[in-house]
């Protein structure tokens, strides 16, 4: 009742407050990586190491803030499932990224398979399995189906790969390869694309429902990490010096965006299973609480009754 | 004529057909809710049915029936100029649950039996998948108990008890548990009296009914739907703000985890309807801003698709089937 009176007279309520403040945050923070990641690197050498920690700093939060909305479910909650698999995937993300750094310092040039690529491998699995568990929720009535599409989907990525690889170790092999650094080149983007796919149906599913925001993030690493790749593949040298600039620009932004989305997509979730739903428009409410019965001879008590059979015998 | 919920608090007067107009005029004023019983002639009585106020009912009671009488009826008939009164204030249920009794008059089966053998009975009935309102007179309690296909329905049971109004009273929930084994349960062995009124399909208690517990169904598949994609915590934030609503709007329908509970006394299946219908409105419209539209109209029809023909047919009747969201605007 409390609660109704304050969404009637208050419509900034803090819940609201905390995921607009948390937009325009993520905002400026994105503009002020593009700017960094615009300087040149000569001239500002910080100018790399802020860009690496921002990047560090975005995927731990989302880590740490998917791990706080996890904790939010009930033991036996059905989407708790979803939500573990899904921190997982953004922790190992964030073990990822930081490694990643570390390696970078202390290396100068980095095997094509290093101690990173076992955490991307399992954020991968992890996140497919959040999708795949998302889609069991969405249709508990097709838990076999789907089990049956996630085994197909499954084999199909392998069989792509395996395809993809063929193809492709060759020339990746004349580039200095390995064999095991030449199936994952192919691995990442193949399964970026299943898991995007996958993503994007779902975020189609919840259309502009908030529950389907975190969804968001994966589209987004999606294409980064697919434009990333085929930069790894050798496609930069198809562009010209600008255009490989604005690409590279736009990748790295939706890179770090991904992790800002994700970072949001918790917020929103958490506030939403700390404070509730947002209340309905003032307009339903004011439509509701004046709506009346229908006046169909509702009023006299003889017309609202069904009389009974007169019983035999006993008439008054 | 045996008295309704005689264990319940009751105030015994006497008086004259304008000193029950001057309590009835109370009753309305105060906004109760319950019944008052008239004593009109040794063999006949004159029930009046009463919810927040507003006269839900008003029946002239024979020993083997009853009869709906308009309220100017009220005052006709009566043997004395003095009748005995008897005022009772019960919960919302227990209007129902007269009504639906008085409805179904005559009983098909009337019997007088110890205690012990209750749970046979029940188990007996049980087998026979038989379905109606049993009324049972006992020394601790008297109420009604809902069956449909023998099995208890105890949303839809009210006892009244020396302490107070109990869907479900010690001696009943143990001889329940005895007919549901099969075997004899141990319930005092005191005389009780046992009325059954068939459920008589057709007439508005029978129709009121079945739309009650069609969409109870319904809610349920659609609230254990609903929780199963956002949890726990999401569903009593849903559940929270649409009591909130339904209790300004003075409705007696509440939403508890993913069950739904109706105690609220509709006149007719109309008023019911409008009113399950804005329920699902406003359920449509909070579940949207979560799930998406798209997601919710899903929910809504898998969730629909789960009832069983009977109901389903019962909801569409009353246009409360899934309908796309802008559907519900038309309210």
């Amino acid at each position: 009742m409390n609660q109704t009176a304050t969404n009637l007279s208050n419509p900034v309520n803090p819940p609201e407050f905390w995921r607009r403040l948390s937009c325009w945050l993520a905002f400026i923070s994105l503009l002020f990586y593009g700017t960094i990641y615009l300087l040149d690197s000569e001239t500002y050498p910080w100018a790399e190491t802020v860009i690496y920690a921002m990047i560090i700093l975005a995927a731990l939060l989302a880590a740490v803030l998917a791990a706080r909305v996890w904790r939010l479910f009930q033991p036996d909650d059905p989407p708790r499932r979803v939500w573990s698999w899904f921190t997982l995937g953004l922790w190992f993300w964030a073990v990822a990224e930081v490694i990643w750094y570390i390696l970078h310092q202390l290396y100068e040039e980095l095997p094509d398979v290093n101690l990173v690529d076992i955490f991307w491998v399992g954020a991968y699995l992890s996140f497919a399995l959040a999708v795949y568990e998302q889609y069991r929720q969405i249709h508990p009535q097709a838990v076999r189906r789907i089990r049956l599409a996630g085994l197909l989907l499954g084999v199909l990525t392998l069989l792509a790969v395996q395809f993809l690889n063929l193809r492709l170790r060759q020339s990746l092999q004349t580039q200095g390869w390995t064999l095991i650094g030449s199936y994952l080149a192919v691995l990442y983007p193949v399964s970026d694309l299943v898991i995007g796919l996958a993503a994007f149906n779902l975020v189609r599913m919840y259309g502009a429902g908030l529950w389907g925001r975190a969804w968001w993030g994966l589209i987004a690493f999606a294409v980064s990490d697919g434009i990333t790749s085929w930069y790894y593949l050798g496609g930069n040298a198809l562009l010209s010096e600008q255009a490989d600039l604005y690409l590279s620009l736009f990748t790295d932004l939706l890179y770090y965006g991904a992790y800002l989305i994700f970072v949001l997509a918790c917020v929103s979730r958490d506030q939403l299973m700390r404070h509730g739903q947002p209340g309905l428009s003032s307009r339903l409410r004011q439509e509701f609480l004046s709506a009346r019965f229908p006046q169909s001879g509702a009023g006299a008590v003889g017309d609202r009754l069904t009389p009974p059979e007169r019983p035999s015998g006993n008439s008054s | 004529m045996l008295p309704l919920f005689k264990h319940a608090l009751d105030s015994r007067l006497s008086g004259s057909p304008a000193y029950l107009q001057h309590l009835q005029s109370l009753f309305q004023a105060d906004q109760q809710t319950g019944l008052i019983e008239i004593d009109v002639s040794s063999d006949r009585q004159i029930v009046l049915l009463y919810t927040q106020g507003q006269l839900a009912g008003a029946f002239r009671l024979f020993s083997a029936g009853g009869l709906a009488l308009e309220p100017f009826e009220l005052t006709r008939g009566w043997e004395k100029p003095e009748a005995n009164i008897r005022l009772v204030n019960t919960p919302l249920t227990a209007v129902r649950l007269v009504r639906q009794a008085i409805e179904w008059l005559p009983q098909q089966d009337q019997r007088t039996l110890p205690g012990t053998e209750l749970a046979s009975y029940l188990h007996q009935l049980r087998q026979e998948r038989r379905s109606g309102l049993l009324r049972l007179i006992g020394p601790e309690a008297d109420g009604f108990l809902l069956l449909v296909d023998g099995q208890a329905n105890l949303g839809e049971s009210l006892f009244s008890t020396e302490r107070g109004f109990e869907n479900l009273p010690p001696f009943l929930r143990t001889a329940l548990l005895g007919a549901s084994l099969g075997v004899a349960a141990a319930v005092s062995p005191a005389m009780l009296e046992i009325h059954l009124h068939p459920l008589a399909s057709g007439n508005l208690p029978y129709t009121l009914l079945q739309l009650r517990q069609a969409f109870s169904r319904w809610m349920e598949a659609l609230l254990q739907g609903y929780r199963q994609q956002v949890g726990s915590a999401m569903l009593a934030s849903l559940n929270q703000e649409i009591n909130g609503l339904l209790e300004l709007k003075n409705w007696h329908l509440t939403l508890r985890e993913a069950r739904f509970s109706d105690e609220h006394y509709f006149h007719q299946a109309g008023e019911m309807a409008f009113a399950y219908r804005w329920l699902l409105r406003l359920i449509n419209e909070c579940m949207s801003k979560i799930l998406g539209v798209q997601q919710v109209e899903r929910l809504f029809q898998d969730s629909f698709k789960t009832l069983t023909s009977d109901f389903q047919q019962a909801l569409r009747e009353q246009e409360l089937n899934p309908l796309p969201r802008r559907s519900f605007e038309r309210l």
